[in-house]
């Protein structure tokens, strides 16, 4: 099979990219080793919208932080993704964590971080009356996104205009050939593309040793994660920050609401080996309960529903500092048309949207010739959010559809209208972590234990799955084994 | 849809239809039960064991047995039924918010409430159990429901964190159905079910329980590999160096349930420490008019005694609807209502005298007594120590393909005889052979004797209206 252009990684910066191109003519594919977009990097993070004061100054960080951050109220418009104005506190213990604070406040101006002031104790507690310390950096425009149902989003309005996405598609090799390349799969499949795009996030530096040999390493670094239940917004609306311990000890996790009412606590840092290794620890779970704890005391008092963790795609460059590495963006050396993208990790989610106008517009364009597409549709279509509803729109929404009615999951209030629609994805992606993860049933805190067996039944029942077909997320995750005879 | 009704029961289960039965019977006629199945009877549906009955129908049923006669007793009644109607949240005063997929959003406003919505499971992840998160991880009930009503099979070799009542059922069920149940595991160092089950569940199939152990850490990628278990000390603390790994591919946990009450939070009403909602001796919250009923309101071990809580529910709320002054005067000043305390005396030193005393554990009913040759607190326990000495048997609750049946449903099926553990393989094959029907009974060949199985189909239930 043959594409103008193939696309490696569906996470949110692979999407984001498939999303900007499928404005254009061009064929494009997505080749993604899981079974659904948002898998790896982009399924387990924090999902805050950062205002780039973080990041160094004249990075290529700061500058697709800033550009990001203006994308995103509009794209989640557009898409249909739910998008939370939190604001950001990174918050000081006493005077002697000020000067941090000053550092960054600087650093944000000369990076054209918008909405950011110092405000001192009384200032925190008219914002957040629950967090204790003395100062504050407070940041109004930094936000949170699901990271998941964001990448869903650009990828399915991407499927909608014609981008391909093939899943359980690993790349083991690509080869030049002539007039592009050709990418090969684990099962043994090849596909020619006159360019190849690398957001292989965890993988990058592996795909990109692929075509040629480079210096780069990506070593993983684990985040866990807490997530407790949901509070009322008045208990908290911001995303809150510690300054980073100065001794080194400590994570300096945070304490950030969702987009559905959530609070999470993280995350960790710590390498490991295992780029797949999500498992949590007894050792963080502890810090991450006791740090949290300190920043906000009645967090005691809210359930934990649930804990996980992320990777991290931590840069390394032989010879180079192992503090702080730039995103790296580039067309590969001796390879035209291999473009690849390594070490995409925090602000990489705020910078993806800029990440894809910069890839297309300066790489890509170069390479081939871009026209816009006719006809192409914007927005994204999606089942009426029963939870989000007020009286009257529920009223409509089940005039259109009685099964909006009917709900599911009794914790979320996840209509078996959204069930239905998720499972009958654009992009086809069948399994309980497809739903989990555009609907958020099962992210409860029964976690599934009540809607779990009739999301089921409508897999295996309903559309006529087989029970090793109705997996959790990978292909080997079936949740049952079969009937009983 | 804007409603009026004197009585709303949010919940049609085994309290909250005793409730609605129990108020009809006490002149209470503007009665409304919402119920988010398709039929009533709540969990009782996926509970197809026997044990249900004894003391509100003074007979052996199984759940979905129990369920059909409640239900009847409210259809016969005609009081009116919503099923397939969630309640959203309940906002001041008594203003019910529900959705239904037959009838839309509902606002309902309720001159009083009874709130019987039941439980939920207390996972893994309240529990902070470390390690991944693949496939195979179920709480009981859910594990119940999915065996039960689905027909589905979960895994292979199964380890059960808890002996809470529903994972030694599952044990039990789990082991009818083929799995390797490979261990139970208590962190206490109690028993936390009924006795009657910790005999007729594990030890009939030798299955052992191990106390003041628990589940460190669940691995495996996509699917559970195996977990690491650890001992406790006195404290309940990890004792280093004991951690060992358990090869399986299923891991239930059955650590606890939690009343649901989340629906009221819109009223104020917030529950307590371990989920449970303060009420009075009248079982009335805070708020006036709303009153609470069975494991919405504690956790009851038998069906029955949530069926009787409601019935108690129903006479306090018809005194209010009757004079809500009145009521309230001599409620004022009550004590709050306590719930039974938990019982701890099956320990393991319980267990161990208990083997050392030559006296059985009698299964009959859910008492749980020790009988001997010579002490039984009843014939039937006397005569249950007698058949105990020729071997494990009990009635047997399974399920069974219906022809026609729509997707994985299955019929449950009890047998009315006793029928021995090393019977229960050529049973099942019996039974796979058979012609299952709805009603009524139906007999294998067990070797040269025949065994009745009875179907606990349930009724199709008062009409959706």
């Amino acid at each position: 099979m043959s594409y103008d252009i193939i696309i490696v990684g569906g996470g949110v910066v692979g999407s984001a990219i498939a999303w900007e191109l499928a404005h254009f003519t061009p064929g494009v594919l997505v080749l993604e080793k899981e079974g659904d977009v948002a898998e790896g990097i982009s399924k387990a993070n924090s999902g805050v919208i950062h205002a780039g004061f973080n990041v160094r100054t004249g990075s290529l960080k700061a500058r697709l932080n800033i550009e990001g951050l203006s994308f995103f109220p509009r794209i989640c418009e557009e898409l249909k993704v739910p998008f939370r104005a939190t604001g950001k506190l990174v918050v000081a213990k006493d005077r002697s964590e000020l000067p941090y604070l000053e550092k960054l406040l600087d650093q944000g101006r000369a990076n054209g971080s918008p909405g950011l002031s110092i405000i001192d104790g009384e200032g925190i507690r008219r914002i957040e009356p629950l967090v204790r310390g003395s100062y504050a950096l407070h940041s109004a425009r930094t936000a949170v996104i699901s990271p998941q149902e964001f990448t869903i989003a650009l990828a399915e309005n991407a499927r909608a205009n014609g981008v391909d996405f093939r899943f359980h598609a690993e790349v083991s090799s690509i080869r030049k050939v002539e007039g592009g390349f050709l990418a090969s799969t684990v099962d043994g499949r090849g596909f020619l593309a006159r360019v190849v795009i690398n957001c292989a996030g965890l993988r990058s530096a592996s795909v990109h040793s692929m075509v040629e040999a480079h210096d780069r390493s990506i070593h993983p670094c684990r985040g866990e994660y807490f997530v407790l239940d949901r509070v009322p917004p008045s208990f908290l609306k911001t995303a809150v920050y510690p300054v980073p311990p100065a001794d080194g000890r400590g994570l300096g996790i945070h304490v950030t609401p969702t987009t559905e009412g959530n609070i999470i606590l993280g995350p960790s840092a710590e390498f490991i080996d295992d780029a797949e290794d999500t498992a949590t620890t007894k050792a963080v779970m502890d810090s991450l309960k006791r740090e949290a704890r300190e920043l906000i005391p009645e967090l005691s008092n809210i359930p934990i529903i649930r804990s996980y963790a992320g990777i991290r795609p931590k840069l390394f460059v032989a010879g180079g500092g192992t503090t702080f590495e730039d995103f790296v963006i580039e067309e590969a050396p001796g390879s035209p048309g291999f473009i690849s993208l390594v070490g995409i990790e925090s602000p990489g989610l705020t910078s993806a949207p800029a990440i894809a106008r910069h890839v297309v517009e300066s790489l890509v364009s170069r390479r081939i010739k871009l026209s816009p597409r006719e006809g192409y549709l914007e927005g994204r279509r999606v089942a009426p959010r029963v939870a989000d509803l007020e009286a009257d729109e529920i009223g409509r929404a089940y005039d259109a559809d009685p099964a909006c009615g009917e709900l599911v999951c009794r914790c979320n209030h996840v209509s078996k209208a959204e069930i239905l629609a998720a499972l009958d994805n654009p992009l086809g992606s069948r399994s309980l972590g497809a739903v989990k993860k555009r609907t958020h049933a099962m992210m409860g805190r029964c976690q599934g234990g009540f809607c779990l067996p009739k999301i089921l039944d409508l897999m295996i029942d309903g559309m006529g799955m087989s029970p090793d077909e109705a997996v959790l997320n990978a292909k080997d995750s079936a949740v049952v084994v079969g009937h009983e005879a | 849809m804007r409603l009026e009704r004197g009585c709303v029961v949010i919940g049609g289960g085994p309290a909250g239809m005793a409730a609605a039965i129990a108020l009809h019977r006490l002149g209470v006629r503007d009665l409304l039960i919402l119920e988010r199945n398709d039929r009533l009877g709540g969990i009782l549906d996926q509970c197809i064991h026997v044990g249900f009955g004894l003391s509100w129908y003074g007979e052996d049923l199984t759940g979905p047995e129990y369920a059909s006669r409640l239900a009847a007793q409210v259809a016969d009644l005609g009081i009116e039924t919503f099923l397939g109607t969630m309640v959203l949240d309940v906002a001041r005063p008594r203003i019910i918010r529900a959705m239904s997929a037959s009838r839309g959003l509902l606002e309902i406003e309720a001159a009083a409430l009874v709130v019987a919505t039941g439980c939920r499971e207390r996972t893994r992840e309240n529990l902070e159990i470390p390690g991944t998160r693949p496939a195979g991880v179920f709480t009981a009930g859910q594990a119940q429901n999915l065996v039960n009503s689905g027909g589905r099979r979960l895994g292979h070799k199964v380890i059960i964190q808890g002996s809470g009542d529903i994972g030694l059922i599952m044990a039990r069920r789990l082991s009818i159905e083929g799995c390797e149940v490979a261990a139970v595991y208590e962190r206490l160092p109690w028993l936390s079910g009924l006795i009657r089950n910790k005999v007729q569940c594990l030890d009939h199939f030798g299955i052992p329980l191990h106390f003041r152990t628990q589940i460190s850490e669940i691995t495996g990628r996509h699917r559970v590999e195996g977990v690491w278990v650890e001992r406790l000390d006195e404290d309940l603390r990890p004792i280093p160096g004991t951690a060992r790994y358990r090869d399986c591919d299923t891991v239930l946990f059955s650590v606890g349930l939690i009343p649901e009450v989340d629906i009221l939070k819109g009223s104020g009403i917030a529950p307590g420490k371990g989920g449970a909602v303060e009420v009075n001796s009248s079982f009335e919250t805070g708020e006036e008019g709303i009153f609470i009923a069975g494991n919405a309101l504690h956790i009851h071990d038998l069906a029955d005694k949530a069926s009787q809580e409601g019935e108690a529910v129903a006479a306090h709320v018809a005194s209010f609807l009757k004079a809500p002054r009145e009521h309230r005067a001599s409620t004022r000043s009550t004590p709050p209502y306590e719930p039974p305390e938990a019982d701890r005396s099956k320990d393991e030193t319980f267990f161990e005298t208990l083997t050392r005393s030559g006296k059985v554990v009698c299964i009959v009913c859910p008492r749980g007594c020790l009988v001997s040759e010579t002490e039984a607190s009843c014939p039937r326990g006397a005569a249950y120590f007698r058949q105990s000495r020729l071997g494990f048997a009990q009635i047997l609750t399974t399920t069974i393909k219906l022809p026609g049946a729509a997707g994985g449903r299955r019929l449950p099926l009890r047998s009315l005889d006793p029928v021995a553990t090393g019977e229960i393989g050529e049973a099942r094959a019996a039974l796979a052979r058979a012609t299952a029907r709805a009603e009524g009974t139906m007999a294998i060949k067990l070797g040269d004797r025949e065994v009745r199985f009875r179907s606990c189909a349930r009724e199709p239930g008062p009409p959706a209206r």
